[in-house]
């Protein structure tokens, strides 16, 4: 535990780069959002969509940061590997790494888009809020780390193939595989016994935000949000999680029978 | 013990190793010398589970070679790719921390000897200070068997011959087995027991070196000439 430890204090230094870029980044949008509303006189319209938008852009900030620290480890694959822990550990340390600042962002920008919706406009009340806000954290870590198990995954068989051929090649290799194998899954899902296998624990949430209206009645800004309901089923996210757990330990076979210094 | 059983080695096309048979024994400092491309490094990195054989086998103290011989492996790369984040120090924490072998007494004590600071950050070191902590880092493990490809590349030519002779001290030869690969030899050749010379992948000789000079009057570059030719 304490090598699983100290190396994890390692990758927090190792991503640390990553995180600041993807915290740059979000700071750019809700700038950009900020100064461009208040430029076109539209500012809590378009501050809004910037911070939806960067609280949506979070699935892709988990993906990200494993591409940036792997891509950091490649160049120094003997000593990444030359240890004795497992390739779950190795792996899991940075998975955990990431998502420890993927949760610290995303909770400040979810509690502070709360507040500015809250403050903002008239048509939020309790109910809403905690709808928006459930829906929009599972959706956005589920997906988040269903596409980091899928790049782990994917990133092991490019590494594989990388060293019998070129990186452009092996990419090209990797995303053909990846188009086949995502047309096989999506056939898959589509079997009748694949349906009734995943649609099992049905939720409904009422008053799901889907999206906003913005506009100016009598010179006054006005913003409706777009309400529906919908049904989740709770099979869905189990597939996904035993999906995303098969792709994390076929990528750690991977790298631990093919991958070579 | 290193055994290494009708092992060959392709990537993709090129042949790096072709049925070498090895066996290395215990409390013995060896030497694998050959020119560029010629196995060395490829060896190396299959004893130290870094690497698969495409055919045959290899076994470190009976034990079947995986990437966990890291276990009671040390093995140093002669690639100069490092944590620039690092201290010298939080290198050595670090290692510690991954190896339960690791001996900080002696990694303090083989960085004194190296003139290291301890404060100094990675990426503001020299490569032959980068080289002396990459030695630091593997002899500080008390394992059976230590991997050092490369070892002196680095390092200035007016200090490399103290640090050679300097290795011997904190070597534990009743216990460790010590494989480098070097181009270096006249170096080193003073402080080795055994070398094998390695030539396209074939293992071509395999010595005692005092025997060598007693038997046949030879240094292990006069030696590597005969054989190489």
């Amino acid at each position: 535990m304490n090598a699983w430890l100290s190396l994890t204090k390692k990758e927090f230094q190792l991503g640390l780069p990553a995180f600041l870029i993807a915290l740059i980044l979000y700071l750019g949008i809700l700038s950009g959002g900020y100064f461009t509303g208040n430029y076109a006189g539209y500012t809590e319209g378009l501050l809004s969509v910037a911070l939806g938008f960067v609280v949506i852009l979070h699935i892709f900030f988990l993906p990200f940061y494993l591409y940036y620290s792997l891509s950091a480890e490649r160049k120094r694959l003997h000593l990444w590997l030359h240890t004795p822990m497992s390739i779950a550990g190795l792996l899991s340390s940075k998975v955990v790494t990431g998502i420890t600042f993927m949760v610290f962002t995303f909770a400040v920008f979810i509690i502070g888009s709360t507040q500015f919706f809250l403050h903002t406009f008239d048509f939020f009340n309790q109910e809403t809020i905690f709808n928006l806000l459930g829906s929009i954290t599972v959706f956005v870590f589920t997906l988040g780390f269903f596409i980091a198990a899928l790049f782990l995954f994917f990133w092991s068989i490019f590494l594989t193939f990388s060293q019998r051929m070129n990186d452009f090649i092996s990419f090209i290799l990797t995303f053909i595989l990846f188009l086949f194998i995502s047309w096989i899954y999506g056939s898959l899902m589509d079997l009748s016994f694949m349906q009734t296998l995943t649609n099992w624990g049905s939720i409904q949430v009422n008053d799901i935000i889907v999206g906003f209206e913005f506009g100016y009645v009598e010179n006054a800004f006005e913003a409706q949000a777009m309400s529906e309901s919908s049904i989740f089923y709770i099979g869905h996210f189990v597939r996904d999680i035993v999906v995303a757990v098969i792709m994390f330990i076929a990528a750690c076979w991977i790298i631990e029978k093919k991958v070579e210094v | 013990m290193i055994t290494l059983t009708n092992v060959s080695k392709r990537y993709g096309t090129k042949k790096a190793l072709d049925h070498v048979n090895l066996e290395l024994t215990p409390g013995k400092l060896i030497g694998l010398v050959g020119e560029n491309g010629s196995g060395k490094s490829t060896t190396l990195k299959l004893i130290a589970g870094l690497n698969h054989p495409t055919n045959g086998e290899v076994r470190v103290n009976g034990e079947k070679v995986t990437r966990k011989i890291a276990d009671s492996v040390s093995y140093l790369s002669e690639l100069d790719e490092y944590y620039r984040f690092f201290t010298v120090k939080r290198s050595i924490e670090f290692q510690s921390s991954q190896f339960k072998d690791f001996d900080k007494e002696k990694a303090y004590e083989i960085l004194k000897f190296m003139k290291l600071d301890p404060n100094d950050k990675l990426k503001h070191l020299s490569k032959g200070n980068r080289g002396r902590l990459k030695i630091v880092l593997s002899l500080a493990r008390n394992v059976p068997v230590i991997l050092m490809d490369e070892p002196f590349s680095g390092l200035d030519p007016m200090v490399r011959n103290s640090i050679v002779k300097g290795l011997i001290s904190f070597i534990d030869l009743e216990k460790q087995l010590v494989l480098i690969t070097t181009h270096e030899i006249r170096e080193v050749e003073n402080i080795l027991d055994e070398v094998v010379a390695i030539k396209a992948g074939s293992i071509i000789g395999h010595h005692n070196v005092e025997e060598l000079r007693e038997q046949k009057q030879m240094g292990i570059v006069d030696w590597m000439t005969e054989v190489y030719e």
